[in-house]
């Protein structure tokens, strides 16, 4: 069985080379990034017109500065978990690179993962702490340990049922040489579903009862939930339960799925 | 060298013509993009359709109308992405696989926009489309206001369109790359959701004047819904004309710059 941790040289050698590539172009990296920190500025505005407009101080239990704070925060979030795994197994796949990265003596997931996480770390250090830093600023978010480790498992849950996700849309490529199409489609899904655009509370009560279940609350809200206070404990408790059964069944789906893919891998480049 | 515009146009379309067919050739991939363009509109759809449920919404503006601007955004933003895409354009210049084509009788500008594109915006334009005869079909709008509202939309995608050729290029011959501009386009797409008004007269100042998003969009809506005299439009029209011109100027003289970083 292969251990991650007696060849943690060979991962870090991984990591290494993926700060490399993203620091390729550094001004350009650094720009991108201001422009995704931007997303929540536009979110910022168009809230701010939302209460001026309705003249109240509370919509669907966010007040104006407890919205600035969740927009904040899952921007935070989407910018920590999104490592755009599936362009990576897609263009391995397009290009024949595949075939090296099965020889080697590390599984391919991992080489995956591990290339990919500079991007997650570089954005986290670049995006994500400075929004947390001015969501809690002007909000004076004074949170209990016991929901930041809530909300911190709930985002780690996200950073693995979206990433596994992705990985398994980008072994498509076999199958449809190019996956921006499913690729696409999925990512909508989660976005929507995930509470980017609308915190999920404020769905029709007949919708909030799915998306509560699914796993598409993860990659946003469910943390951002839980850290404005919006769930209590024992329904961020309940999240995470629902959340650790969805990543047992993602995840088992996956590694059949990537069986079944490994014996019919072929190249169109290579 | 250019060979004359008819030619040009020609040429540009001959290679949409091949682009599609080679997309339609792996029909289960194009089911699926067009499956994803469609969603670009539904969540566009769902946040309005949440946020009038729960609110009054935005000042000036009701929910069809709303409605009819997030679809004018959606048809101008991916209007402009089947035109362009920087990433694109900007990778085939780092490779030097632009180099082949760029030695053809046609203008530089055209063969960039021939050899980089994303047909499945197209199949978004359309959603869009659907979204917008459907708010179109809640408000009252006239026979002129429409025919302003088709010019303005046509000359503002134009004058993007130019504009992120202009950053694009701006971005390979600074930078050598353009994830900046890709990014500043996936922007605009969440900014063509709402109206100007939301951002401050600063913010409506800057997207009209300095990241010009705002001509492609908003001021198109506005004169659809006929909260515009023939004054404004006129002014817009200039100003979108203006713009255009002065990014065909800079973009054109930046593809004349154009030296391959590779093949």
């Amino acid at each position: 069985m292969y251990n991650v941790l007696k060849n943690w040289q060979v991962h870090l050698a991984f990591l290494a080379l993926g700060f490399k590539e993203n620091f390729a172009y550094k001004i350009d990296f650094l720009i991108s990034l201001f422009f995704r920190f931007s997303s929540a500025a536009v979110m910022i505005f168009v809230w701010t017109a939302i209460y001026l407009t309705t003249g109240s101080t509370e919509i669907g239990g966010f007040t104006l500065l407890s919205m600035y704070v969740y927009f904040f925060i899952v921007n935070a979030i989407i910018a920590m978990i999104d490592m755009d795994l599936d362009g990576n197994v897609q263009s391995d796949i397009y290009s024949g690179n595949l075939t090296n990265a099965l020889l080697r003596p590390i599984t391919y997931f991992t080489q995956q993962l591990f290339s990919s996480l500079p991007q997650a770390i570089v954005s986290t250090l670049v995006v994500s702490i400075p929004l947390i830093i001015i969501a809690v600023l002007i909000a004076h978010l004074g949170v209990a340990a016991l929901t930041v480790l809530l909300a911190f498992i709930e985002v780690l849950i996200g950073f693995v049922i979206l990433n596994v996700v992705f990985f398994t849309v980008g072994t498509l490529a076999v199958y449809t040489t190019n996956i921006w199409g499913a690729s696409t489609l999925i990512y909508y899904i989660f976005q929507i579903l995930g509470g980017v655009y609308v915190p999920l509370n404020l769905f029709p009560v007949a919708l909030q009862g799915f998306v509560m279940f699914s796993p598409f609350q993860f990659i946003a809200y469910a943390p951002a939930a839980t850290l404005l206070g919006v769930v209590s404990t024992g329904v961020a408790v309940q999240n995470i339960a629902v959340g650790l059964v969805w990543i047992a069944i993602i995840s088992l789906f996956a590694v059949y799925w990537w069986k079944k893919i490994r014996r019919k891998v072929s190249f169109v480049g290579g | 060298m250019s060979f004359g515009l008819k030619n040009e146009i020609s040429y540009f379309f001959k290679t949409q013509y091949y682009a599609w067919k080679g997309l339609l050739t792996y029909r289960a991939n194009a089911s699926l993009f067009f499956a994803a363009s469609m969603l670009t509109v539904v969540a566009a759809f769902i946040t309005i359709s949440v946020v009038y449920n729960v609110s009054s919404g935005i000042t000036g503006w009701s929910y069809y109308q709303m409605l009819f601007l997030a679809a004018t955004g959606t048809i101008a933003f991916w209007a402009i992405s089947y035109l362009i895409n920087p990433w694109v354009i900007v990778q085939n210049m780092q490779r030097g696989s632009i180099d082949p084509y760029i030695i053809r009788p046609y203008g530089r500008l055209t063969v960039l926009f021939a050899n980089n594109y994303n047909n499945v915006a197209n199949i978004s334009v359309v959603s869009g489309l659907i979204l917008l005869a459907y708010a179109a079909l809640h408000l009252q709008f006239s026979l002129l206001f429409l025919i302003e509202y088709i010019v303005l939309l046509a000359v503002g995608i134009t004058t993007i369109v130019l504009f992120i050729m202009m950053l694009a290029l701006g971005a390979y011959h600074i930078m050598k790359n353009a994830n900046s501009v890709s990014q500043l386009m996936n922007l605009s797409r969440t900014i063509s959701t709402y109206p100007l008004s939301v951002y401050g007269i600063l913010g409506q100042l800057a997207f009209t004047l300095l990241f010009p998003i705002g001509l492609a969009y908003y001021y198109p809506s506005k004169v659809f819904l006929g909260e515009t005299g023939t004054l404004a439009f006129v002014a817009v029209l200039i100003v979108s004309i203006a713009a255009a011109v002065i990014c065909y100027k800079a973009a054109n003289l930046l593809a004349r710059k154009y030296t391959s970083g590779g093949g």
